[in-house]
């Protein structure tokens, strides 16, 4: 061999070889132990590194593919102050969504490629909605649901999702009520679905073999919140832009422009 | 211009550093495709590649003040971040779709990147001069491991070779590049 033993049971083409990728399960898991407990050999990993670097550059000559757009929403709910927090107490909740929320306000000023919009949905039972405290913002809702079902032992709780697109996209507060089953969206920063196209929410994911529609947001049309009667954990909500009418698939056919993941908050 | 890009990406990872999530949203929406695809040529599962994404921007986000724009140009040490998961999953979680790379063109020397715009010009230039070097299968399994994350199992599949035979060339070749990048014998 090239490379003869070195002292501690290991030798620089181990580096070499966990570095390049081509370890076994066992012998990979050996090598990353090692790599935080043996200085020398972390500094063979290192030096790798540094010699292969250049692939790693090749690397990214790869075709780009673009992520499914639930992916960052997942993301930012794991950074601090994140609002996706599941069995987070409900007044951290409050204080970091309107926290969030002036936030993103505060940067319309900013380029539109920084604008990494926040749209945020809040399923929360009525009578602890606090318009006033909570989204001081004017406008009144979009979108209620006029014949609300009666009440019935269906879902409960207090659901929040944040729904932020990779770009540029109106924002909006929904109010979802699901003992009620109504929701309302109040926009937050409105701005019209393209010429000729509609705004179509889905519900996608929880177990749910495909989107279901909640149904059209600009023409304020009713959304059969009993779709939402299904899995709410895990399930995203969906926004996409679709022909007047909505999408006649039945399926998402436009752009989705903006989804979040459903997490309890209480 | 690929330089004002790099500038643009390392200002942004310097911002993630400071747990600015405005900079880190900008981050993602910049760079989440192209480590997306080297997640999904490692992985080959779409399903778990979104996981993977995830937990590379989370990792990302953690490490943005290690990044060190003297040494990696963003994109490489990002992308780096990305093979590293990817590589962890698809290795430690056994049950790997195991379609070959059949889209690498193993003639084509892939995967270094344009002189110009790698970390350092003299770093590409002698990685391709020194791989270039080895003999051609040996420089398709460095490569086809690094850059599509085959194990020796499925390299001596592809190649038609016994494991310990893989692990025997993959090693003289490693230490053959050593030899060359450090510019001392073999």
């Amino acid at each position: 061999m090239a490379n003869p033993p070195e002292r501690d049971g290991w030798d620089d083409g181990d580096a070499a070889e966990y570095v390049l990728g081509t370890l076994d399960a066992t012998e990979r898991r050996a090598a990353a132990r090692l790599a935080a407990t043996d200085a020398r050999f972390a500094e063979a990993v290192r030096a790798w590194e540094a010699r292969l670097d250049a692939l790693t550059e090749g690397l990214t000559e790869t075709e780009p593919v673009a992520p499914p757009s639930v992916v960052w929403p997942a993301i930012a709910a794991r950074l601090p102050g994140g609002a996706l927090r599941g069995g987070a107490a409900e007044g951290a909740e409050v204080v970091e969504l309107r926290r969030r929320l002036r936030y993103w306000r505060g940067t319309t000023g900013l380029a539109a490629s920084l604008a990494a919009l926040l749209a945020v949905a809040v399923i929360v039972p009525k009578d602890r909605w606090a318009p006033e405290g909570l989204f001081p913002q004017p406008g009144p809702a979009t979108l209620r649901q006029a014949e609300a079902p009666p009440a019935q032992t269906g879902p409960q709780g207090t659901y929040v999702a944040v729904l932020q697109p990779g770009g540029a996209a109106p924002a909006f507060v929904a109010e979802v009520d699901l003992a009620a089953g109504t929701l309302s969206l109040r926009p937050i920063r409105p701005e019209p679905a393209p010429e000729g196209r509609v705004y179509e929410m889905w519900v996608v994911g929880g177990g749910r073999d495909a989107p279901v529609s909640l149904g059209l947001l600009a023409d304020g049309g009713e959304l059969p919140l009993d779709a939402l009667a299904g899995p709410t954990d895990g399930s995203v909500l969906a926004v996409s832009v679709e022909p007047p009418g909505g999408s006649p698939t039945g399926l998402p056919t436009g752009d989705v422009v903006f989804t979040g993941e459903l997490i309890r908050a209480d | 211009m690929a330089s004002d890009a790099r500038t643009e990406l390392a200002g942004l990872l310097a911002e993630t550093a400071k747990g600015d999530q405005t900079a880190f949203a900008e981050l993602y929406r910049r760079t989440s495709a192209k480590l997306y695809g080297v997640i999904l040529r490692i992985s080959r599962r779409p399903d778990l590649a979104s996981e993977l994404l995830q937990e590379t921007y989370l990792k990302i986000w953690a490490n943005a003040g290690r990044f060190d724009a003297d040494r990696a140009s963003p994109i490489s040490w990002m992308a780096a971040i990305a093979r590293n998961r990817a590589i962890d999953a698809v290795r430690l979680q056994a049950e790997r779709i195991s379609a070959a790379a059949e889209e690498l063109e193993p003639e084509d020397g892939p995967g270094l990147a344009a002189p110009q715009r790698g970390p350092d010009p003299a770093d590409a230039l002698s990685l391709r001069a020194c791989l270039e070097g080895l003999k051609g299968d040996d420089r398709r399994m460095v490569l086809l491991g690094y850059l599509y994350g085959l194990s020796r199992e499925e390299l001596g599949e592809r190649f038609a070779l016994p494991v310990n035979t893989v692990k025997t060339r993959l090693r003289r070749a490693l230490a053959a590049l050593k030899g060359c990048l450090d510019g001392e014998p073999a």
